[in-house]
């Protein structure tokens, strides 16, 4: 009886809307775009958002179900733009097959990694991470022939559906969209699936979980691959919509710290909380840049410090779950 | 018949120390084997090093008719040989139920099966009525019932207890020798560490006693208890007259 009245009450909040909450809320980001067109600025800052939040929850698949937290992220979006843009730059291919290219060697790229950080305690993982954005992006500024160096990859402008590159904004917010559904859909779907339930338990307990039978190495193997694909795919996106890349800005570490913000200040292991925090995020960002026109390099990093102090000290959970917790009346704590 | 576990001179040193110094026994299908020691005496280290969570630096290991020496945890444990911890290791950020889940997932075909049979377990335990709790605040007692019900929600065929009644109250002492019983009577092999000698005697009809990592007694339980070693080294000074 208590587990159907919960089961209620779980279906009328933040983290478990009822369906529906589902048909509106499709309904409004169906319709969003339209009624943006003509406030472009509101609708690139949009799409930048939805973007960010596909990057973020692909980081939170890994970081926060998985507890590995990766510092170096922007490897595997450095992969993803770089894949996709020289291959459409130099061979002609199709930034959609470009993409795939890109999530498939940031996939094993991920795999690799994780393979050989993954079976020692410590903090080897998250330190490789570091090193290997670190040591792509020296390779992107210095591979000249191929990269182009610090100048970057300009994408040329050919519109069409096939070059993923479109005269208005409206296709390009649902592209974001939809790489953004990947991470959220798959982040639900560990709540319901052995592999999530087996993730959550390698997080909280590694040695109670191989206890149990769990082969804990490859558990945490495959979600940083799947993390890393996802990542190169937003990194694609980015590519294409952005059309110019830069190795100081796709591999930086600035990038990978955006990823783990967003999803802390969401709240990390929550299927929303990516977008929540990327949405409040990208928002805070492009209302300050309005407000401190030209100044806003320092303004910027001063924000992210800010945000990041408020919301450890008074939210440490994240967004989504305080939310939850307030609008959860009767059950407590959990 | 063979034996389900075969421990064979079973051996780790820690630089210098010798934790587990040619250690062998063995334990038939059915048994209830209490091991008994004073602090350091290697007892967690025998569990690490028989479960797969350490390697042994000689000796072998054999469950079922396998050499299983050096294999890694949870491929032993999906041979059927499970245990719990002495300090209990909850999945902090899922509820009681789901924590059962985990483990019941590793023996079942769906999500949904996983589920019932971790409400069973959960009832089996007397855990049910705490289902929807979060770890944080779960009590010692409570929490060192949910360690033994995910481990036996992976159906193991033998189970190691890390001292499951170490810091309980004595009721809950009481209760959890209830549940033990019942866990043994389904069949389950047991072999546990325990501190609290009354709840060990009483259970157990086998007893192993290391000391300084080495094997001082091992036979029945009546036997071992009466041995003056281990009157010496563990029981401490008893009435001579109680001795034999």
């Amino acid at each position: 009886m208590m587990n159907v009245m919960t089961e209620v009450k779980k279906q009328r909040n933040f983290a478990y809307p009822s369906a529906r909450g589902y048909g509106a809320a499709a309904l409004l980001l169906t319709l969003l775009p339209f009624l943006l067109q003509n406030q472009l600025y509101y609708l690139d800052t949009l799409i930048l958002a939805l973007l960010w939040a596909s990057a973020a929850g692909a980081w939170n698949l890994a970081g926060g179900y998985g507890g590995l937290l990766s510092l170096g992220h922007a490897a595997f979006f450095g992969i993803g733009a770089y894949t996709s843009s020289l291959l459409f730059v130099k061979l002609n291919v199709s930034p959609w097959l470009g993409m795939v290219a890109g999530a498939v060697l940031a996939g094993l790229m991920g795999w690799f990694i994780g393979m050989i950080t993954l079976r020692m305690k410590g903090p080897f993982f998250g330190l490789a991470t570091i090193a290997i954005s670190e040591v792509l992006m020296i390779t992107a500024v210095n591979w000249t022939e191929l990269t182009q160096g610090s100048q970057g990859v300009n994408i040329p402008y050919k519109p069409g559906f096939v070059n993923m590159a479109f005269d208005s904004k409206i296709p390009y917010y649902f592209i974001a969209l939809a790489i953004c559904l990947v991470p959220y859909l798959l982040a639900r779907w560990l709540k319901e699936s052995k592999f999530g339930y087996e993730l959550m338990a390698v997080r909280d307990n590694e040695a109670a979980a191989q206890a149990l039978g769990i082969h804990t190495v490859r558990v945490k193997v495959v979600i940083i691959a799947v993390s890393s694909s996802i990542t190169a795919m937003a990194g694609a996106f980015y590519a294409q919509y952005v059309t110019v890349i830069e190795p100081y800005h796709e591999f930086s570490f600035s990038v990978s710290i955006q990823m783990v913000l967003m999803a802390m200040i969401g709240g990390l292991g929550t299927a929303s909380g990516p977008i929540f925090g990327s949405l409040v995020v990208t928002g805070l960002d492009t209302f300050l840049r309005d407000v401190f026109q030209g100044a806003q390099g320092g303004i910027q990093a001063m924000m992210y410090g800010s945000l990041l102090v408020l919301v450890v000290l008074f939210v440490p959970e994240g967004l989504i779950p305080w939310f939850t917790r307030r609008f959860r009346s009767g059950k407590g704590e959990k | 018949m063979a034996p389900l576990l075969t421990v064979e001179h079973l051996t780790k040193r820690f630089g210098g120390l010798t934790a587990v110094n040619d250690v062998s026994f063995t334990v038939e299908e059915g048994d209830f084997l209490g091991i008994i020691g004073p602090n350091g005496a290697g007892k967690t280290t025998l569990f690490n090093l028989i479960t797969g969570f350490l390697p042994p630096d000689a000796g072998e290991v054999r469950f079922k008719d396998q050499p299983i020496t050096g294999w890694k945890a949870y491929k032993i444990s999906r041979l059927g040989m499970t245990r719990t911890f002495q300090i209990t290791k909850p999945f902090g950020h899922l509820d009681v139920k789901e924590n059962v889940v985990v483990a019941a997932l590793q023996t079942s075909s769906t999500l949904r099966e996983a589920r019932e049979r971790a409400e069973g377990v959960l009832r089996f335990v007397g855990l049910e009525s705490y289902r929807d709790r979060s770890i944080t605040h779960l009590p010692m007692g409570l929490k060192k019932k949910l360690e033994l019900a995910k481990a036996l929600a992976t159906r193991p065929s033998l189970l190691f207890l890390d001292e499951v009644m170490g810091g309980l109250a004595s009721d809950e002492v009481q209760d959890m020798m209830e549940v033990l019983r019942k866990v043994r009577e389904s069949g389950v092999t047991l072999i546990m560490i325990e501190h609290v000698l009354q709840a060990i005697t009483q259970l157990s009809e086998r007893l192993l006693v290391l000391h300084h990592g080495a094997k001082l007694a091992h036979g029945s339980t009546r036997e071992v208890i009466r041995d003056p070693e281990v009157v010496e080294a563990y029981l401490g000074e008893v009435d001579p007259d109680a001795v034999h």
